[in-house]
């Protein structure tokens, strides 16, 4: 990959951080309830930092899709056209609990090294 | 789709599509659908044009969104190198330098080409095969085809020619409608030409793909000349003496 993340590669860091953990942020919003996909990807854009471009999450959800951890139905919307809700399927809950733990365990070791 | 969207809404949602010219049709026009989708639910009808500015650039870029896709997808980013430079003069003009030859090995190019999607191919498959060969075989070949008859009659014992009538080559009809083809064989390849290079991707970072790409191409179009002139030279080797 050409976007290796190098030492003095700035730029690029707050996209990198993001990549890795963007697709867990999406799982963590499905935790309470199924949501549809503009109100998602809404909500997902607003927060700081870590959408740029919201457009890119309809790729990455459809990935999610593929691979099993959310999955989607297509309900009527009152006067307009029909929304695709998206819900955390038994496996993304796995998933979403073991990134879960392993977040917290890594967020507060590095914060331990960043702020001795 | 909403088929009173706005302006902006509309220019942007063609960008997109023209982004993922490379991915396959059912995910391209899925994903635009969802965006379409989204910007319109997200924009009040009566939005401003910078309210519209703003949702589109909470979108993001088409290319950005096109990347994402095609990450998804494992889908390389189509790359214009010397083999797309080399499609274009070829299927116009190589015809004419290297008679048909010239035009096969740009096809050849053409379908070896990823840059292009399908549709590309095929309009400038049949956009018109040859490229401008028909156009100047139009000119060349004798298309005034004038018949004259004449008619002997007996005019004091010997026979002589009392008559020429010519039908002077086409009706005024038929001369329009040649003028109206040969229009059309000029400006259909020209078209399509242009048609190419502008849906080429943008020219990106030297890469070593892009190189072998190149050199590739390179060594494609020296075979087509050494083939072209060995047809050539058969063709004037076996063609009978005043032939």
């Amino acid at each position: 990959m050409v976007d290796d993340l190098r030492p003095g590669d700035t730029a690029a860091l707050p996209s990198q951080l993001r990549r890795g953990v963007l697709e867990f942020c999406v799982l963590a919003l499905l935790r309470n309830g199924e949501r549809y996909a503009v109100e998602l990807v809404s909500e997902l854009g607003s927060k700081d930092g870590l959408v740029t471009s919201e457009g890119t999450l309809y790729p990455l959800l459809s990935r999610l899709r593929r691979e099993g951890v959310v999955e989607t139905t297509w309900r009527e919307s009152p006067g307009g056209p029909p929304r695709r809700y998206y819900a955390l399927t038994p496996a993304g809950r796995g998933v979403l609990d073991v990134f879960s733990a392993e977040w917290a365990r890594f967020r507060d070791t590095v914060d331990g090294i960043l702020e001795p | 789709m909403n088929t009173n969207a706005h302006p902006l809404v509309e220019r942007y949602l063609r960008d997109l599509r023209a982004a993922l010219r490379d991915m396959p049709r059912r995910q391209r026009d899925e994903l635009v659908a969802e965006i379409a989708g989204h910007i319109e639910e997200t924009l009040s009808p009566g939005a401003s044009d910078a309210e519209v500015l703003t949702a589109l650039d909470r979108m993001g870029e088409p290319e950005q969104i096109a990347a994402a896709e095609r990450e998804r997808l494992g889908i390389d980013e189509p790359t214009a190198g010397w083999l797309e430079w080399l499609t274009i003069p070829l299927l116009l003009l190589g015809g004419i330098v290297i008679p048909v030859v010239g035009w096969v090995i740009g096809l050849v190019f053409l379908w070896l080409s990823r840059a292009w999607t399908v549709r590309d191919k095929i309009l400038a498959t049949l956009l018109v095969p040859g490229g401008l060969l028909p156009a100047v075989y139009l000119v060349a070949a004798p298309i005034t085809m004038q018949t004259c008859t004449g008619s002997t009659g007996t005019r004091n014992g010997r026979t002589v020619e009392t008559g020429m009538h010519c039908t002077g080559g086409h009706s005024t009809a038929a001369t329009i409608a040649l003028i109206a083809l040969f229009a059309l064989l000029v400006v259909a390849p020209i078209y399509t030409a242009v048609r190419l290079g502008r849906r080429l991707p943008p020219a990106r970072r030297p890469k070593l793909r892009r190189r072998l790409t190149g050199s590739h191409a390179v060594a494609l179009f020296m075979f087509g000349i050494a083939l072209g002139g060995s047809a050539v030279w058969y063709y004037l080797s076996t063609r009978p003496p005043g032939g």
